[in-house]
Order: structure tokens, then C-alpha cells, then sequence
């Protein structure tokens, strides 16, 4: 009997090792499952092992506790035929007395006879509640979205690289070593970052750390160029010279491109040229009235590097009319100051140079500066040193020139009363003969003075002197005759032009001089008709207003007198006159206008019958309209148009416009880098507002518009309509 | 049947029945008993269901932004205060998000009293029917009034004027997105200004207002918005006596400003130069917006053209006479009769034009007219404001005349937009009204304050203009309120306000934008609050009385009662 007791008992611990097993390896599994999600095989496989054999012995020893009083308790519980009497059966059978004995051979054939299971039931709901909420944990465990820190998730695609470490692009460490030109004395200097202001003409190194190392490295610019980076250690390394501004960025192969991909700036700052100051002369025309030792030259000059040499050029201009001589030296100046800054002073040697009454001194100077390729020089302005010439030793003629030559007339009237003062001084000295030949030489130059005044009003004038008195003898004496007022002046001028164009007659070529029936006194027509033609008329005699017209004819009157004198040896008797005439000359001079009639503009009122008449046959209507214009800087105005609607045009026509209008834009690289930065985030809006504000300023203000008023509405209609009632028509 | 008497009808008929059965049931006490039965029922339906008392609230003092600290100070220690949000920090009266909440907190309030700037937009609701009164607080410093058009025309010279506050020697300057100074001007003695300048090309544009003071550092920053949208192709028709260096320089701006120009200048009799054609009966004159005589051809104008020119007038054409030589008398008669009279005025040729290039006045010639009587709007005007032009207007349209012989001088000059400006100016004055109602221009909007737009039909949508993949808000316009919505903008800059068929632009300041014209605004709101109150229609409050004292008493009773019955022996 107690074999199939203890048959029972193994049962029923089999039952209860294998629920606790089931009930246990639900969280095995599910802690299997979280620990293949977090961490890797190893620890999948420990925890596994680990609760499984946790769990085994668990079950074990859970199922040992299990004991044959247990067994036969439930046996009693399940079989009320066994009387509660089971545990006889544990007892041995000898030991028993009889009813005992009697009542085990009854329960065991009753127990053999019952089927009965007294091993523990499976836990139907715990089981499927454990499984269930395992599996519900497994899952979650499987699809928990994977966090960004980079944790390997099932479901994330490897980089291309498949390193282990998959960080982004970036630059650990950048160097810029800017090496400015030799001339400028700059230091060498090194940057942080990628964007540097340096000299025009500096040389640029790069150095660069990038994580993790690319294949291959370059700066791409702007403008299409790369400059392919060589690998250096863990380092990139790259040199070229900036000759102007560009923009660029560092591009990588092999790798996903930088995370950080905005355009640096170098800014490339042009070596300006000097500037010259002049400070002495500080008018770019002098003008003497004396000779002068020297000239005085003060010039100042800076630039923003260096001063290299400054040279002086002298260009001296000699003679005057059509031969003009021009000589050019040039000086090297030396200043004092330093290198930025210096100021040169330098004293001209006119005498050296041959500077005389007459000439013009031209100078200029030129100051270079030091940069290597080649220096810019600036040229100052050129200033002129002017010595005026003598007005006086002009001889040249008369036609046509109204202002200068009074002057010289004055000089020859007073050039005449000298010589006359001259040879009465002389007259002890001289012989008869002689003195009266030099008062007649005089006297012709009073004559030709006179007639040279005399074109003024009209006279003729003929250059090349008159015949000597001899030979003019008939006319002499027409002309003495002619000219009795000596005794009385105040005789009208109206015989001035008669007698005077008869002695201007006197040297002219005409032929018809001997011979000629004396003209009668008065007679200008018969002048005019013996002679044959007129030369001048009075009344073309406009340059000289009434006033300056009667002075010199005074002046005229009083040459004629002493001419008269002159020529019939009295010089002291001419002396008067003479005087008389140069005061009168000095009076013309001081009228310095010449007067001009103006005719004022008085056009009679239009006509209107007789406008637009006129022969019309065949002329048709006119078209006459206006082409529209076709601004320049359409492309801005389209570009700034789409970038404002929210596209991304081609900014392909806009460069080349830029370039073509340098004047209108200020900053292109700007520009260029606002789109670029738009072109790689087009969503972003302060990308596009910068763009726009930078396109702002190139664009035109257009023609002003014009804007309808409304129509009006019906009551405004109707109250037009009431309006218009009261109004006259 | 409220509950109330429900109620009280129930406990009414249980102290009835309870009544009876006290009087019926033998026992000693009765009397008591009997009648505390109708105290405690009394009593219960008064503290459920309490009487209302009406009384009187003292005035609350609402403290708001820029409140003077002397008043707030010179307060009784027992008024009724209640500081809003946007009052300063230092201020140790209780807070309360906003006026309803300090409302409902002192109930029976009729009076308020504000000090400070105001109360806010949120606030204009709960304040209605409540009489208001404003004490304004602290002056703000910067700019306090703004006044600009909400749009213009491209290239139209327009201006914007405005105050500052508690500034002295102020400089205002303009400038526009490219950061070119626009306009500028200085603030007078009041400290109000105008600044003139002109609109670019079409678009919406922000400018920026700076006030800077006299060290030129800037004190202030306020954007300006400005919607610049493209004029219209109007019909503009000349028939002149002879070419004019005046015709052709201002066929060259229409041309440029997109104007449909066609003239006919006369060379000969009967030879003319054409552009386009003008024909001068009723159905040419329908086809033109405005029409531009001169004497010479008014006089060569038959007896038929003339009256067909007035009738053209009267139906809505526009007319502009041109006196460019001595005005025969007959001319002058037919023009009177159109409603320009003009004279012969004893005034020198040369005048000065009402604008400078490069800082020098430019001097201009007219005819020597003037007008006769005061029936005409002068239109264009000299440095020394005698009239050039003048119009009036004459059944549906307008007539004007212009003696003013060479504006051109202004572009020679060098000025070609000041001439454009001036002349699109005439043009839009005299030109006939077909234009189409537009919506009216948009005050600009402030982050956080509602605001109604009006107008909108169905599906009326809201996105920024700058970013239009962001998520429309979706608007609710209200069809019987004129299609009227609230909207409660949460981003600033331009927006864009759509419906199925129209769209607009509305621009949103944000919340900490011009504070200045925010104080303004907030005073002129207050202040329309307080005018507009009714004090007839102030309505007392009442409330409920308070039910504890009732429930006290109520248990008393009831406890009393309780043992009376307790003790109630039978009789014997």
C-alpha cells in the first residue's frame, strides 16, 4: 500500500516542481528578453541561465516540502469513503490491532478501488495572467523606441562608415596662420577661426582637425575653385594667397559632410595708395611781378604701409606765341618723417634752372609707396610758377585785338613825348639838318600813333610808314592847307574824316597821286569819287561808346597838332599837344568796356492766323510714342520678387549682374553667402528676411504709381446726383 | 417652480403632518413642542435656501501699468485694491490675474477707479456696465502716437507723422529694410513730427522708426509696417495745341508707372502727332479716365465736342485744363461754365516750387492766373502756398486746371520721382472712380490682445506670411456680425489672413513692441469706457446672505426640539 501512496507523492511533487516552473519562467523570459534589448548576448545568456536555475531549484524545493501526511490528508479530503481513516495506511500493518486492521484493508481496497488525483490543479488563471503579463513585457521590451544617444536599436540603419563611433561631422580643431606681405611690416599672426580680415597679397595657411578622418579634404571658394587639403599626421594641411575676397568652406569626401556648413568670409583689404597734401604753394598759380631766388616747395605724404620714393618734376616753359620752349627735369625728394608719414621740402633754384621774366614753371610731384609687385604712385596736382612778360616789348599788330594794345599805345604816346624831351635837351648838340630829320622821325611816329587811334572811329589804317615829307610834298601842303585850324580849334570834326582819310590817302598805293586836281577843301564826296572808293564808313565805328568816341578824337586833334609841329621841326611847340594827347589817351584806357548794342529780344505776339500754315502737301501724321523702358536691374527686381513669394530662384543671372554693376553693390560676398545659407535651409525664415534685406538696396525706387479712387456707392452716387442739381450749366 | 419653492413646499408639508402628529400624540410639552416645529422648518428652508441682500461695495481701485507711486501711496489703508498682471513689480496690493477674477472677488462693485494707464483689452469686457473713471499714472517716455497709411503705391511719396513723449530734442529717423535712411525729421517743441518719404518697389515692406535723442544713440526702435501694392492702368488722354517738353516728360512717367497714355498734339491744321487715339465723342471720353485739354484746343474744339466733353464729365471723366499762353476770353467763359473760373492776376512768372533738389528751392513759371471765387480745392501749391492747380468737382466727375507751365523743371533737376509724385498725385485726384472697394487697411495687432477682423467669409484662415507651411489657425467668422471674428494672434510680423475670396495682410506687433502705443491705446480705450457709461443701467448687486448662521441656528432649534420630544413623557 504505501507504494501507491508513495507513487502519489511523487506525483503530486512533480506537480507542483513543474507549476513553479511554469509560473517561473514567465519572468525568466521576460528578463531574458530586457536584458537582450539593453545590454548584449552575454547578459541574455547569464540571466537566462541564472533564473532558470534559480527557478529549477525553487521548484525543487518547493515540491519537497511536500510530505506523505500531506497526501494522505488529501486523500481523506478527496475520499469520504476512506473515512478519514488514511493515515492507517502509513502505519504498518503487524502493528495494527483488529478494527484498525479491519479498517485498513477496507481503506486501502477503497483507495485502490477510487481514482482519484490528489495532486495539485494547474493554476489555470495565474498561469495565464504570469504569461501573459511576461509576454506583455517581453514585447514592450522589443519595441521600446531606441533613445538618440546612439544605443543600438534593431530597427536603426548603420552609418555607411560602420564605425564604431558614429558622431557628427565637425571640426575639433582649426588653425589660420595668416603671413602678411613682406613689405607691410605686419606681424605673422595666427587665427581661431576659419573667417580672417589680412592684407591684400597674404599668404594663408590652414591647419585642420577633423572628427573622424575623412578621405580626403578641401576648401571649396565661391567661385568654383577648391584648394585640395594635404593629409598631415591626424591633420589637414592647405596654403594659397588671398588676393581677394572670397568666401569658402570646408568640404569632406569619404564622410557625411560637416554639420556646420556655412560659408567663411575672407576679407582681402586692398593697399591703398599715398596721399599727398600740398601745403606750400597753396594756389595752383603764382604769379610774380619780380624776380625771386628761389621757389619754396612743401608737400606732405602718408600712406597706410610705407613711403617708398617721391619724385618732383619740373617742367620749365620759355618764349611765348609760337616758340615755346619746354624743358622737363625731374628731382628725387627726400623728406623727413617715418615710414607712414613724411613731408618734403625742397627749395627751387630758379636761376639755376633759367627761370626769366616770361616763363612758366611747372611742377608735379609723384609719390610711390612701397608695395612689392607694383608700388601705386599718386601724382599731386601740378602747380604753375608764372612771371608774366613785359607788355611792353609787344610789338605785335593791332587787328583785332581791342584790349591789350591800349597799353602799348600808351607807352608809345609817352615813348614820343620822351624822345622830344630827348632832343631838346639835345638841341645845343645838334646840327640843323639832324635835328630836324630826328623831329621828323618823330613826327612820324605820331603819325602812325595817330592813325593806329584813328582805326577806332572808323579811320583806315595802313601799316608800313608814310613817305618821307619830301616826296609827299603836294599832299604835305594839301594837308597843311587842309589843316588851317591850327589857327582856331573848336573847328567841327565833321572835317576830320575828310582831311584825315585824304593824308591817309596820302601813302596808298592808287597811282593817281601826281597829277590829281587839287581837291577842293570840304569836299568829301569828291574826295571820295577822285579816290575811287571808300575804305571805311563811320557808322560801322560802334565798339566805343559816344563818350569815349569824343576823348579821342580829342586826343586824335591833339596828336594831329603836334605832328604838325613835329614834322615842321618845332618840337617844343608839339610838346603841349603831346601831353594833351596822352592825357586823353590815359582818359580812353580808363574806359575799359567796350559796348556792345544790344538789340532787345521783342518778338511781335503770335499770329494765330498765320501759325502751322504753310505748304502741308504730303505731310502726314506723326507717330510719336514713347518706347517703354527696359530697366537694367529687371533680374534684382524678379529675384527679390520670388525670394519674397517663397521660392528659391537661380542666382546664376543675379552674379553676373552684380559684377557688371560694381558700383551699385556694395557687399557681393554678402549676398552670395545669404543665399548660400538659404540654399541649404530654404525653411528658414531669418535666412530668407536676410537675403531680402540685403536685395533691398539694389533695387529701384519705380515710377510712382497711380491709384483709382473708388467707385462710389449708391448713396455717394446719389449724393453727386444732389450736388449736381443745383449747379448753372 | 423654482427649487427654492419646492422646497419650501416640502418642508411645508412636513411640518404639517409633523404639527398634526405633535398635537395628536398625548404627550406632555406639547406646546413647546408645537411650536418650535415651524421655527426649525423656517429655519431649515433658510439655510438651504438663503434670502439675497443687496449692498453697496465700496469703489475698487484697479491698479495698473505705470500707476504713480504717489497716488498709490496717498491711498486710505482700507480701500478696496486689486493690482493687475501688468502692474509694477514693487506694488504690495493683492494680485489678480484679471479683472473678472477681482470682480467676482468683490461682489457688488459698481464703481471702479483706474490708475495707471488703463486697462488692458482683456479687461474692456468685464468693465461694461460699470462706472469707470481713469486717473492716468506715469507718462511714457518714447513714441505715444503713431500715424502711418497702411498701404501706398510703389513709388508714391508719403508720410507719417506722430508724437514722442517726455523727450527733449528728439531726431526721428526712417529707415527701411536695406538699413538706408528713408526720412527723418525733428521733433518740435510738442513733440510731434512728420517724416516724408518714398515707397520702393511693390511688396510688404518693415521699416524701422528710430527716435534718437540729441547724443544720436538710439532710444527707441519701433517697426513700422507698410504694404506697398502696384497702381492701376489708368486712361489718360491729351489733346494738345502743340508738342510741350511738359507732354513729353509726362508721357515718359505714364509710360514708366504703367499708365495707358494716348494723345494727339496738333502740329499743323490738321496734322497732329499721334500716340494712340483720342477720339472726343461720348464713346471715346467712356473709354478714358481722364482727359488733358489746353486752350489752344479747347478753342479748336467744335460746338459738339465741347458739349460732349461735359456730359463725359458729368457721367464721371475726369478733366484737366491746361493754360499754357494767354486764355482768350471766350475760353475763359467756357471754362467758368465747366466750374473753373480763372483771372488774370497781377503775379510775376517765376515762382517757387514747393521742393528742393540738392538742398536749393527749384524755380519754376506759370501764367499769371489766379482763381476766382472759392468753390475750387487747390490741388498743387508753391513754396508760398498761392495756388498752381485747383479742381473741383462737377457732377460725377471732376474738373481741374493747372497753370503751373514747366513742373518738368523738378526732373530736369535731377527729381524725376518728386515729378511722378506730383503728378500721379493730380492724376488719382482728377481721374475717374472705378477703383474697387478695397478692405479697409488693418490697424496693426498686438501678441495676445483679440482682435476682431471683419469681412471674412467661410473657411477664413490665418498663417504667417513668412513661413506659410506653418499650421493655419482657422478663424470663425460670424455671418450675422458683417462675417466679423475674433483672433487672438500668438506670432509676430505679417500675417496672412485668407477666405475663399479674398486675402489680406495684417501685421502683429509683439507684446513688448512700442510700449508707448500700447500705454496710448489702453488710455484711449479706458477713457471710451469711462464716457460711454450709463449709470441708469448700473444694477445694484445682491447676494445671498450667508447660510451659516441659519444652519447654527437651525441646529439649535432642531437639538432643542430633539429633546423635547426626548423628554416628552406620555400624559396621564
Amino acid at each position: 500500500m504505501s507504494a501507491a501512496l508513495h507513487g502519489r507523492l511523487a506525483a503530486s511533487r512533480r506537480r507542483r516542481a513543474a507549476i513553479v516552473v511554469a509560473l517561473g519562467l514567465a519572468p525568466v523570459l521576460a528578463v531574458a528578453v530586457l536584458a537582450a534589448r539593453l545590454g548584449g548576448a552575454t547578459p541574455t545568456v547569464v540571466v537566462t541561465l541564472l533564473g532558470f536555475v534559480a527557478v529549477v531549484a525553487y521548484a525543487i524545493a518547493v515540491s519537497l516540502r511536500i510530505g506523505l501526511a500531506d497526501i494522505v490528508r488529501a486523500l481523506d479530503a478527496a475520499v469520504p469513503g476512506l473515512e478519514d481513516s488514511s493515515d492507517l495506511l502509513l502505519a504498518e500493518p503487524a502493528g495494527l490491532t483488529g478494527l484498525a486492521h479491519l479498517q485498513r484493508e477496507r481503506v486501502a481496497a477503497r483507495l485502490a478501488a477510487a481514482r482519484v488525483d490528489v495532486r495539485r490543479p494547474w493554476p489555470a488563471k495565474t498561469l495565464a495572467a504570469t504569461w501573459g503579463v511576461a509576454l506583455v513585457a517581453a514585447v514592450l521590451a522589443v519595441t521600446w523606441p531606441v533613445s538618440p544617444k546612439g544605443a543600438v536599436a534593431p530597427n536603426s540603419t548603420p552609418s555607411p562608415a560602420a564605425v564604431a563611433e558614429t558622431g557628427p561631422t565637425r571640426l575639433v580643431a582649426n588653425t589660420l596662420a595668416i603671413e602678411p606681405p613682406a613689405y607691410t611690416a605686419l606681424p605673422a599672426r595666427s587665427e581661431a577661426s576659419l573667417e580672417a580680415r589680412a592684407p591684400q597679397g597674404s599668404r594663408l595657411r590652414w591647419s585642420l582637425r577633423i572628427a573622424p578622418m575623412p578621405e580626403t579634404a578641401a576648401l571649396a571658394f565661391h567661385d568654383g575653385r577648391r584648394l585640395e587639403l594635404a593629409r598631415d599626421g591626424d591633420g589637414w594641411r592647405g596654403e594659397t594667397t588671398l588676393d581677394a575676397s572670397t568666401l569658402y568652406r570646408v568640404e569632406v569626401g569619404g564622410i557625411a559632410p560637416l554639420a556646420d556648413a556655412a560659408l567663411n568670409r575672407l576679407d582681402a583689404v586692398p593697399d591703398e595708395p599715398p596721399q599727398v597734401r600740398v601745403i606750400e604753394p597753396e594756389r595752383t598759380l603764382s604769379v610774380l611781378d619780380r624776380a625771386q631766388p628761389t621757389w619754396r616747395l612743401v608737400f606732405e605724404a602718408g600712406d597706410d604701409y610705407g613711403l617708398a620714393s617721391a619724385r618732383l618734376s619740373i617742367t620749365l616753359a620759355q618764349g611765348s606765341g609760337e616758340q615755346v620752349t619746354v624743358k622737363e627735369s625731374s628731382v628725387v625728394l627726400r623728406g623727413e618723417g617715418d615710414a607712414r608719414k613724411r613731408r618734403y621740402t625742397h627749395a627751387l633754384d630758379l636761376a639755376a634752372l633759367g627761370f626769366a621774366q616770361g616763363d612758366d614753371l611747372i611742377v608735379r610731384v609723384a609719390v610711390a609707396d612701397n608695395r612689392v609687385p607694383e608700388p601705386n604712385v599718386t601724382r599731386s596736382a601740378s602747380f604753375i610758377l608764372r612771371w608774366p612778360p613785359d607788355l611792353g616789348a609787344e610789338a605785335s599788330g593791332i587787328d583785332g585785338i581791342v584790349q591789350k594794345t591800349l597799353p602799348a599805345y600808351f607807352r608809345s604816346q609817352r615813348q614820343i613825348i620822351i624822345d622830344t624831351e630827348a632832343l631838346l635837351a639835345e638841341r645845343g648838340t645838334l646840327d640843323e639838318a639832324r635835328y630836324l630829320a630826328r623831329s621828323d622821325a618823330i613826327g612820324v611816329d605820331q603819325k602812325i600813333l595817330r592813325l593806329r587811334y584813328g582805326q577806332f572811329l572808323g579811320e583806315e589804317f595802313e601799316s608800313g610808314a608814310t613817305s618821307p615829307p619830301a616826296a609827299a610834298k603836294p599832299d604835305d601842303e594839301t594837308s597843311n592847307d587842309g589843316h588851317d585850324h591850327d589857327e582856331h580849334d573848336g573847328k567841327p570834326h565833321a572835317h576830320d574824316e575828310s582831311e584825315i582819310s585824304a593824308a591817309s590817302h596820302a601813302g596808298h598805293d592808287h597811282g593817281a597821286a601826281p597829277g590829281a586836281e587839287a581837291p577842293r577843301f570840304g569836299d568829301a564826296a569828291g574826295v571820295i569819287a577822285e579816290y575811287g572808293h571808300t575804305h571805311d564808313h563811320a557808322e560801322a565805328a560802334t565798339l566805343l561808346d559816344p563818350e569815349t568816341k569824343r576823348i579821342l578824337k580829342t586826343a586824335l586833334d591833339a596828336m594831329w597838332q603836334a605832328e604838325l609841329q613835329l614834322r615842321s621841326g618845332q618840337p617844343r611847340e608839339a610838346l603841349p599837344h603831346e601831353n594833351r594827347a596822352l592825357t586823353a589817351i590815359k582818359q580812353v584806357q580808363q574806359a575799359t568796356r567796350i559796348y556792345l548794342a544790344r538789340v532787345g529780344l521783342e518778338l511781335p505776339p503770335v499770329d494765330e492766323t498765320r501759325r502751322l500754315t504753310g505748304e502741308r502737301a504730303g505731310v502726314r501724321d506723326r507717330r510719336a510714342s514713347l518706347a517703354a523702358a527696359t530697366p537694367s536691374d529687371a533680374v534684382v527686381a524678379e529675384v527679390y520678387g520670388e525670394v519674397e513669394r517663397g521660392g528659391l530662384p537661380d542666382t546664376a543671372a543675379l552674379e553676373a549682374w552684380m559684377r557688371s554693376h560694381p558700383e551699385r553693390v556694395d557687399d557681393v560676398l554678402g549676398i552670395v553667402a545669404a543665399f548660400d545659407a538659404l540654399r541649404r535651409d530654404t525653411a528658414c525664415v531669418d535666412c530668407r528676411a536676410r537675403v531680402l534685406d540685403r536685395l533691398w538696396p539694389l533695387l529701384r525706387a519705380p515710377a510712382p504709381a497711380v491709384r483709382l479712387r473708388e467707385t462710389p456707392d449708391a448713396a455717394g452716387r446719389a449724393y453727386l446726383d444732389a450736388l449736381g442739381t443745383g449747379e448753372p450749366r | 417652480m423654482t427649487p427654492a419653492i419646492a422646497i419650501g413646499a416640502l418642508i411645508a408639508i412636513a411640518t404639517l403632518v409633523a404639527s398634526w402628529r405633535t398635537w395628536r400624540d398625548g404627550r406632555t410639552w406639547r406646546v413647546p413642542r408645537l411650536l418650535l416645529q415651524p421655527v426649525v422648518a423656517v429655519l431649515l428652508v433658510l439655510a438651504l435656501v438663503p434670502p439675497y441682500l443687496a449692498h453697496e461695495a465700496p469703489p475698487l481701485v484697479v491698479v495698473t501699468a505705470a500707476a504713480d507711486p504717489a497716488v498709490l501711496a496717498a491711498l486710505p489703508t482700507d480701500a478696496v485694491v486689486a493690482a493687475m498682471p501688468e502692474a509694477g513689480g514693487e506694488t504690495t496690493f493683492k494680485r489678480f490675474p484679471d479683472l473678472g477674477s477681482a470682480l467676482r472677488a468683490h461682489p457688488g462693485t459698481t464703481t471702479l477707479r483706474v490708475l495707471g494707464d488703463g486697462l488692458a483689452a482683456r479687461d474692456a469686457d468685464a468693465a461694461r456696465g460699470l462706472a469707470v473713471t481713469l486717473e492716468p499714472g506715469l507718462l511714457p517716455r518714447g513714441l505715444v502716437e503713431l500715424d502711418a497709411p497702411a498701404r501706398v503705391e510703389a513709388g508714391a511719396a508719403w508720410r507719417l507723422s506722430g508724437r514722442i513723449a517726455g523727450l527733449e530734442g528728439a531726431r526721428i529717423e526712417l529707415r527701411d529694410r536695406g538699413d538706408d535712411v528713408v526720412g527723418s525729421a525733428i521733433v518740435d517743441a510738442e513733440g510731434r513730427f512728420v517724416v516724408r518719404a518714398r515707397a520702393k518697389g511693390e511688396g510688404r515692406d518693415v521699416l524701422a522708426l528710430l527716435v534718437k535723442d540729441e547724443a544720436d544713440a538710439t532710444l527707441e526702435r519701433v517697426p513700422v509696417p507698410l504694404v506697398v501694392g502696384s497702381g492701376e492702368a489708368v486712361r489718360v488722354g491729351v489733346v494738345a495745341g502743340a508738342p510741350d517738353a511738359e507732354l513729353r516728360m509726362l508721357a515718359r512717367w505714364a509710360r514708366d508707372a504703367g499708365l495707358a497714355w494716348s494723345s494727339r498734339l496738333a502740329l499743323s491744321r490738321g496734322i497732329a502727332m499721334r500716340d494712340g487715339d483720342v477720339r472726343l465723342d461720348a464713346e471715346g471720353l467712356r473709354a478714358l479716365d481722364l482727359l488733358v485739354l489746353d486752350e489752344r484746343s479747347w478753342a479748336g474744339l467744335g460746338a459738339p465736342a465741347k458739349a460732349a466733353v461735359g456730359e463725359a464729365v458729368d457721367e464721371g471723366l475726369g478733366l484737366l485744363l491746361r493754360a499754357t499762353g494767354p486764355l482768350p476770353a471766350p475760353v475763359a467763359r467756357e471754362w467758368a461754365t465747366l466750374g473753373i473760373d480763372l483771372e488774370a492776376a497781377a503775379i510775376e512768372p517765376a515762382v517757387t516750387l514747393d521742393a528742393s533738389v540738392g538742398g536749393e528751392p527749384v524755380v519754376a513759371t506759370r501764367r499769371p492766373l489766379g482763381l476766382r471765387g472759392e468753390t475750387a480745392v487747390p490741388l498743387v501749391l508753391a513754396a508760398d502756398a498761392t495756388p498752381l492747380a485747383a479742381w473741383t468737382a462737377r457732377g460725377h466727375g471732376r474738373v481741374g486746371a493747372i497753370w503751373l507751365l514747366d513742373s518738368h523743371r523738378l526732373a530736369l533737376r535731377g527729381d524725376a520721382q518728386g515729378f511722378g509724385a506730383a503728378w500721379s498725385r493730380i492724376v488719382a485726384t482728377l481721374a475717374r472712380a472705378r477703383g474697387e472697394a478695397s478692405l479697409a487697411p488693418l490697424a496693426p495687432a498686438r501678441v495676445g490682445e483679440r482682435r476682431v477682423l471683419c469681412g471674412l467669409g467661410e473657411a477664413s484662415r490665418v498663417t504667417p506670411a513668412d513661413d506659410p507651411d506653418t499650421a493655419a489657425t482657422a478663424l470663425v467668422a460670424d455671418a450675422d456680425a458683417q462675417g466679423c471674428a475674433a483672433w487672438w494672434p500668438r506670432e509676430a510680423g505679417w500675417q496672412f489672413v485668407r477666405d475663399a475670396t479674398s486675402e489680406r495682410f495684417v501685421y502683429v506687433r509683439a507684446a513688448d513692441e512700442a510700449p508707448g502705443l500700447a500705454s496710448t491705446e489702453a488710455v484711449e480705450r479706458t477713457q471710451r469706457l469711462a464716457a460711454h457709461v450709463d449709470t441708469a443701467s448700473i444694477v445694484a448687486s445682491r447676494h445671498p446672505a450667508p447660510r451659516g448662521p441659519f444652519f447654527l441656528a437651525w441646529l439649535a432649534a432642531a437639538a432643542l426640539l430633539w429633546t423635547l420630544e426626548r423628554h416628552a413623557r406620555p400624559r396621564t
